[in-house]
């Protein structure tokens, strides 16, 4: 870690937490989308953490739905 | 009933409504062109400064994290040139990214390349992020290529008090 050089070389400490990485990304979709859609910028930074809010926990009960499938569901119906 | 059919119809095209003639003059291909080589700049130069403003961080915020996160290998048109198409949409600033990538690990020996490589979730997530950037600004060029002039809310808001 203390050898890395930032922009240059790939952040590896990060590699076991990637999926928070889910955050940021969020965040930066929202801050394009609503600045092309805002009518009324006034609200921009609250409807920016609204809609990250939005697809952060929309993506975390997708991912919590597949895996209960997959891990509960599908051996259930793989059963002789 | 075949018979019918020709006195159904018209014999002649002239009394057709004919579409409205699309005049290209209103699209803005010169701010669209901005657009591309700034995010957001066709936006400002359109009057949206807020808009422009606000699309030029965003897509700043995500290429700066995709090189944080998977280093300048994160864009590499000859390893990942499927996805250096989805990030070129975001302008010359990825493709300077692309070539420092080049001249910096393409060309570097092999031992020093094992560290600037990025493998991996990072590499993915880094390489994703400049994609859905330049995606995203593909968006807003359509968006200015339509765009009409000085709607932005603040010169909105000036119209309004006049």
């Amino acid at each position: 870690m203390l050898a890395w050089i930032p922009f240059l070389e790939p952040m590896n400490a990060l590699q076991p937490w990637w999926y928070l990485l889910l955050i940021p990304m969020a965040f930066g979709i929202s801050m394009i989308y609503k600045a092309l859609n805002e009518d009324n910028f006034l609200h921009y930074w609250r409807s920016v953490l609204v809609m990250t809010t939005q697809v952060v926990l929309g993506i975390t009960f997708l991912a919590i739905g597949i895996g209960l499938f997959v891990q509960l569901i599908i051996p259930l119906a793989t059963q002789p | 009933m075949l018979g019918e059919l020709p006195r159904m119809m018209p014999l002649s095209t002239n009394n057709m409504p004919t579409p409205p003639p699309q005049n290209p003059a209103n699209l803005n291909i010169v701010n669209a062109l901005l657009g591309w080589v700034l995010p957001g700049l066709g936006h400002l130069t359109l009057g949206h400064h807020r808009r422009g403003r606000y699309i030029f961080l965003g897509v700043l915020f995500m290429i700066v994290t995709g090189v944080f996160v998977g280093g300048i290998d994160a864009v590499d048109h000859k390893n990942d040139s499927l996805w250096f198409m989805a990030q070129v949409c975001c302008g010359p600033i990825v493709i300077a990214i692309d070539l420092a990538t080049q001249f910096f690990i393409v060309e570097a020996p092999i031992e020093k390349r094992a560290t600037l490589v990025g493998l991996s979730h990072v590499n993915e997530i880094g390489t994703l992020f400049i994609a859905m950037a330049g995606l995203m600004n593909f968006v807003v060029i359509l968006d200015a290529l339509q765009a009409k002039r000085n709607t932005d809310f603040e010169r909105r808001g000036k119209e309004l008090e006049n």
